[in-house]
């Protein structure tokens, strides 16, 4: 057993681990103290998925936009004012909650990867709970897909007049849940749970031949 | 399980001791405890030869079809 290539991999997974805690903390802590501060100005970016006609800026008395032209869009909210910075609190709150269940979603699958890990190099690689762990980790992975467009379908009348407010057109708008690698990988693990679970059978049976 | 391990019957009419039958067949208490209780889904042709030996008896001595367990099943 290469037992320094998984003590390789735990440190890796062991530093993913620590650093997402770290990054969650700090997210949820400033996503609160810009929340219960009150502040003069607010700033912030989200992806939303509408196709705008081509890059452009804006500015007015209470807004600054800067969004650039692409399938996703990426729109950054400047509030200048205490009265715009009020008005973009719900948004903002929103956002804030996306990106700490995502970071969230994150988290939770690096633990099941550390749990995973943990087992490797012992006899407890082909049990039970890590074919629970691997099925659990493909159906997160999947999940992961289902995020941003939850978080549009949130956001998007606030998006929306807000953009009417400030007369930016667009052309389209993507609603929908899209196949990507990540759906591919989710499935993929889902499937490797089953082999592994033959795996634990052939263990288990081999383990009970006397 | 439909197939009975009559292990204990037979270490029973031998006068065997479970430390005496593990130590002469060359398996461990704990796979012998395995065996005996019926937990065991398969037993090499060498554990069974080594058992007979053992036991002074047949295969069949040692294990036992019960059609009534497997329609249970």
């Amino acid at each position: 057993m290469n037992t320094s290539y998984f003590k390789f991999l735990k440190v890796v997974v062991a530093i993913a681990y620590y650093g997402l805690i770290a990054a969650l903390v700090v997210v949820i802590a400033m996503l609160a103290l810009n929340y219960v501060l009150p502040q003069e100005t607010v700033r912030f970016t989200v992806t939303i998925p509408i196709q705008l006609t081509d890059s452009m800026s804006f500015k007015d008395a209470d807004w600054i936009g800067n969004v650039s032209s692409a399938p996703y869009s990426l729109l950054t909210i400047n509030a200048l004012n205490p009265v715009a910075a009020r008005q973009s609190a719900g948004l903002y709150v929103l956002v804030g909650l996306s990106i700490v269940a995502s970071l969230g979603f994150v988290f939770f699958i690096i633990r099941l990867l550390k749990q995973i890990v943990a087992t490797l190099g012992t006899s407890d690689v082909f049990s039970q709970v890590n074919v629970v762990r691997i099925r659990l980790l493909g159906v997160l992975l999947i999940g992961l897909e289902f995020i941003k467009p939850l978080v549009w379908l949130l956001i998007r009348s606030d998006v929306l007049a807000l953009m009417s407010r400030n007369h930016i057109q667009h052309s389209g708008e993507q609603i929908g849940f899209g196949v990507s690698n990540l759906t591919f990988a989710g499935l993929l693990l889902v499937g490797l749970a089953e082999v592994f679970r033959s795996g634990y059978q052939l263990k288990q049976e081999s383990e009970l031949t006397i | 399980m439909p197939i009975i391990v009559n292990v204990d019957v037979m270490m029973a009419r031998r006068k065997m001791s479970l430390t005496e039958l593990a130590d002469r067949v060359g398996i461990t208490l704990a796979n012998l405890s395995i065996l005996k209780t019926g937990k065991a889904k398969a037993v090499r042709f060498e554990t069974l030869e080594a058992l007979c030996k053992a036991l002074d008896c047949q295969p069949g001595d040692l294990l036992e079809y019960a059609p009534q367990e497997a329609e249970k099943v």
